[in-house]
């Protein structure tokens, strides 16, 4: 009993001895010092919610960050004045949140399988952006609504207002192609009945079929009642009809597969292909059209066309003939019929075509490079033929007659 | 006899008077409740011309001068610069290895010394300044120090 007293007492003097000891060191500590170590530790935390794999981690971080809390408690005020206008607190319950966010991830993960939630993730991150883009697309239908009953309407406001629209198709559509690299990686074969009904709700829930039905409809009603639109603004909005085009296509096999179980889905599917075919005739109608004005409203009568191919092929067959009737016989007129469409080809047609036709996929740089050549046969071809050359050389002719009759006269003399 | 035109004269020369101490005194105002303390020391290493500063506190100054007068001419430059600004806006600087503490009292654009504190004999080991107000505390190790713009306190 008394060797335990003993014990006792010298295990408590050495405990008061190791806690004095402390005491002291902690009396003085430097704040500068304090501020570091919350500063590491807060980084250190920061550093494991990044990295964090398991609940268990998850777990095991809360508990450190509660045992941060306690370490930092008395220093509360100091680290406040030094972290303004931040706190302790704030820092620690923005730290818990992260963990905590962080911890509903990985249990979702879990649960569904890594990629479908990656996949879900995205589709709610970017169809938020998608409905902050569909307001304003909104709100600029009905300027544009308004715009077509006013008599002020002028082509310039219509192509202004389209430009914004523009902004919000390109968006909805690497939105939708995002949406759609996720789910390449998805083994949709691989999918339970259940993770599949899961992503279809996904997509019902974030209206991603939507958004892009959306884009879709806006085209077909922008290009039904805007018709005094220029060449130039056409062929961007074709532009636009391609990207969507190449998009959809990409997707639309996954979409159905998806949807293939849902009647009234697959039914949606269709009636968004037909409008994208609407849209795809109305487009080529009215770019062909204005394509083929641009080029008569100048006088170049090129033989009609109706895609891409015919309108290659009717700017080479003008061109070939243009250079046989040169080389048969230039002239003036042949000079100014060069130089007119010369002037259209490279004022309009290159410096504001070129680039929307080439993204449309209807013409390539190897075409243009084409037609540049035989511009440069038809002019040279065109020139009337010259006769300086016969005047230079009847001069060269009359000065030698000249020399060779004064070398006669000369020897004549002798 | 004074004539009503040196009167006159006295009487301007007075009003001029009267007028350029106007002038020269300008509106008063002074701000009282002032509170300098600077909640936590600046550690800040000397650049290449001797220069210290504290982006966040948005101070700094050249040390150079100071280090001439504590270890002497051709010295180098500490590695690193302890200062602290207390409640009534002086500085308190010191460096690892250093005897002293200098007190400076802020002038335009400069600097001026108030006092030096001789707190070591064998230069300080590790010190660190804690905002303590009224005083600035140091602490070296074990060692605490108290201190006044004036001294060490008792």
């Amino acid at each position: 009993m008394e060797k335990l007293t003993i014990k006792t007492v010298l295990a408590t003097l050495l405990v008061l001895a190791v806690g004095f000891s402390g005491q002291v060191q902690a009396q003085f500590q430097s704040d500068f010092q304090i501020k570091q170590n919350f500063d590491r530790d807060h980084a250190e935390i920061l550093d494991a919610v990044k990295t964090v794999q398991t609940t268990g981690e998850v777990d095991q971080l809360m508990e450190d960050l509660n045992e941060m809390e306690r370490r930092y408690r008395d220093n509360a005020t100091l680290l406040n004045r030094v972290l303004y206008p931040e706190t302790v607190q704030s820092r620690m319950t923005n730290l818990r949140e992260l963990a905590q966010a962080t911890g509903a991830r990985i249990a979702r993960l879990s649960e569904k399988g890594d990629t479908v939630v990656v996949l879900e993730e995205r589709i709610a991150e970017l169809t938020s952006d998608a409905t902050r883009y569909q307001q304003r697309a909104d709100s600029l239908n009905n300027a544009l609504a308004a715009m077509r009953r006013s008599r002020d309407a002028n082509a310039a406001q219509a192509r202004r207002l389209r430009q914004e629209l523009d902004k919000r198709d390109a968006f909805i559509i690497q939105m939708v192609d995002s949406i759609f690299v996720a789910y390449e990686n998805v083994d949709l074969q691989s999918l339970s009945p259940a993770e599949r009904r899961g992503l279809v709700l996904e997509i019902d829930a974030q209206n991603v079929l939507g958004h892009i039905e959306s884009v879709v409809d806006n085209n077909i009603s922008f290009l039904n009642t805007h018709t005094e639109l220029s060449t130039e603004d056409f062929l961007k909005l074709y532009a636009v009809q391609v990207e969507f085009n190449r998009m959809w296509e990409n997707m639309g096999h996954d979409l159905a597969e998806i949807y293939v179980s849902e009647t009234r889905r697959g039914e949606r599917l269709n009636s968004i292909v037909e409008k994208v075919d609407e849209w795809e005739m109305l487009i080529d109608d009215a770019a062909w059209t204005t394509l083929a004005d641009g080029f008569a409203q100048n006088n170049i009568e090129l033989s009609p066309f109706r895609n891409s191919l015919e309108f290659y092929t009717s700017l080479n067959t003008y061109l070939d003939e243009a250079i046989a009737r040169a080389e048969d016989n230039g002239s003036d007129e042949e000079v100014e019929r060069y130089q007119r469409f010369a002037d259209f080809w490279f004022s309009d047609v290159k410096p504001r075509w070129q680039q929307h036709l080439i993204d449309a996929n209807l013409m390539t740089y190897e075409n243009f490079n084409t037609i540049d050549e035989k511009l440069t046969e038809w002019k040279l071809q065109a020139q009337p033929a010259s006769y300086t050359w016969l005047i230079l050389f009847g001069l060269a002719l009359l000065l030698a007659i000249v020399f060779f009759a004064l070398w006669l006269l000369a020897r004549s003399r002798k | 006899m004074v004539s009503m035109k040196h009167l006159r004269l006295m009487g301007n020369i007075t009003a001029a008077m009267l007028l350029v101490v106007a002038v020269a005194c300008g509106p008063s105002l002074t701000l009282t409740d002032v509170d300098y303390a600077q909640p936590i020391e600046s550690v800040a290493s000397p650049d290449q011309n001797g220069v210290v500063q504290d982006v966040r506190m948005g101070v700094s100054f050249n040390v150079t001068r100071l280090n001439v007068k504590e270890r002497g001419e051709g010295a180098s430059l500490p590695e690193e610069v302890r200062f602290i600004r207390s409640r009534d806006g002086y500085y308190f600087v010191t460096a690892p290895g250093y005897n002293n503490v200098y007190v400076f009292e802020t002038e335009e654009r400069a600097l001026d010394l108030h006092r030096i504190i001789r707190v070591s004999g064998a230069g300080l080991a590790n010190p660190a300044f804690n905002q303590r107000s009224p005083y600035i505390q140091l602490v070296d190790g074990d060692v605490e120090y108290r201190l006044t713009k004036d001294g060490l306190a008792n």
